[in-house]
């Protein structure tokens, strides 16, 4: 009991910490909003060789001796485990209708779909929906304040850090012994990991600098989150207009 | 003054007589549509005739269609930032020249096996400067991926400029991967890591053609 209570306080520090600096505009003025890429950096390194030599061969190994169909139910039932940070989100985002589809579709899941391992509610009509802390930051107009690289948790930012205290707080896992929670933390890991091993090698086959593509991916990911899939179309094509001046000698530029 | 007046001049009478001609010439025939369908086509042939066509097979395929269907010139401005213009006239070839070359073979590595996948069109949506946006989705098995493609008119054809997948841009993507490179080890590193990515995904070949 008193470690849960020692648990949940260093959870709002870290809450506080992360509020804290997302407000800080010297932090959010920062051009690539990286102002901590010489601390990022290094973690970023000690991640790597952490997945390389320990996650990446774990879920490899996972995948091939657990058909897809048991993978899928593993994810369901740890997707379920988050819905009620999802439904919190959707409450603090104004998103009522959302919230209340989203409770319909935590229950539904949670008997009719046996603990989560099924998802009968998708069948039912109700879609899975991705909210969390930083998102809903995002949605209220906070900007994304400095990427982080956290260790073991990987790419985050001083927005979107603070998810990581209201998650686990709201996750029920959180609340089982440590004999029982441990071990089934780990293969939500081992099967997180298994779940990105499509995206990884996606990146080791374009990224030349794994560091800045995995910022920049993280960043449009978070975006495209934030607007529930569907960013201003205008945002892609920023870059297009801001090179042109310097770049371009054609005359249509004289006449603008 | 009456320099830039008469340049003004000059080139609106330009954009006069050669605008009628551009638009009633080839942009009209293909519609950024029409590009974005090509593309699709031709990646789905790639996958489901992937054995048979092979690494080179499947390269010589993809490369024709994919040349015409992407604005490398535009692409390879962006992704290099204010890094472009820094470079000579044979810097920027060879640039754009292993860049495109990497395309085609991360297409012709990545579209390697067939599972029933198929690509829906959604919708189209009017951007700046007479720009496109084609929403698309690639649906294989319980998975739907949108992939949203910017395209631009170019002096013969549509061509694309960015795609979107899954919410993340791949221009800027690219960008912030080369530009970081640029600014930490220069141009003859990232030429030379832009290679070595093209040696990595055809295993093969042993040399770049």
């Amino acid at each position: 009991m008193k470690t849960k209570t020692t648990n949940l306080t260093s959870i709002c520090q870290l809450l506080l910490l992360g509020l804290l600096l997302s407000c800080n505009p010297a932090v959010t003025a920062q051009e690539e909003n990286d102002p901590l890429e010489g601390f990022n950096r290094p973690i970023y390194k000690f991640n790597d060789g952490l997945d390389k030599y320990l996650m990446k061969p774990l879920a490899e190994g996972y995948v091939a001796v657990t058909p897809e169909p048991v993978r899928n139910r593993v994810t369901n039932f740890f997707d379920n485990l988050t819905y009620i940070n999802v439904i919190f989100n959707d409450i603090l985002q104004g998103k009522f209708h959302q919230a209340i589809d989203d409770t319909a579709r935590l229950f539904i899941n949670s008997t009719v779909g046996l603990g989560g391992l099924f998802d009968p509610a998708t069948t039912a009509g109700l879609k899975k929906n991705d909210e969390d802390l930083g998102q809903t930051f995002g949605v209220w107009g906070m900007g994304e304040g400095a990427y982080l690289t956290l260790p073991l948790f990987g790419p985050s930012s001083t927005r979107d850090a603070p998810d990581l205290a209201t998650s686990t707080a709201l996750n029920p896992l959180t609340y089982f012994a440590f004999a029982i929670s441990a071990p089934v933390s780990a293969v939500n890991l081992v099967n997180k990991r298994a779940n990105l091993l499509d995206a990884t090698r996606f990146r080791d086959e374009a990224a030349l600098d794994p560091y800045a593509f995995t910022r920049e991916a993280y960043r449009q990911h978070r975006i495209s989150l934030i607007y529930d899939g569907n960013p201003p179309a205008e945002d892609f094509d920023d870059f297009f207009d801001e090179d042109e001046p310097a770049n371009s000698s054609e005359p249509a530029l004289i006449i603008e | 003054m009456t320099i830039v007046i008469r340049s003004r001049l000059i080139y609106i009478l330009f954009l006069l007589l050669t605008s009628p001609l551009v638009h009633a010439g080839s942009v009209s025939e293909s519609t950024p549509r029409d590009v974005i369908d090509r593309l699709h086509k031709t990646l789905i042939e790639s996958m489901q005739q992937a054995d048979e066509l092979g690494y080179e097979g499947r390269y010589n395929l993809l490369q024709p269609v994919i040349k015409e269907s992407f604005d490398f010139t535009t692409i390879a401005r962006v992704v290099l930032g204010s890094y472009w213009m820094k470079l000579d006239e044979q810097q920027q070839t060879q640039f754009l020249d292993v860049f495109s070359t990497l395309s085609i073979a991360n297409y012709t590595d990545r579209f390697d096996s067939y599972a029933d996948e198929k690509f829906e069109h959604l919708g189209d949506e009017a951007m700046k400067k007479g720009r496109v946006l084609i929403k698309t989705q690639l649906v294989t098995g319980e998975r739907v991926i949108p992939f949203n493609y910017v395209l631009q008119p170019g002096h013969d054809r549509w061509r694309i400029i960015n795609i979107i997948a899954d919410g993340i841009s791949d221009l800027s993507l690219k960008r912030s991967d080369y530009m970081t490179i640029m600014k930490n080890e220069g141009f003859n590193e990232l030429v030379r890591k832009l290679q070595e990515k093209i040696r990595l995904s055809e295993p093969s070949k042993n040399d770049a053609s």
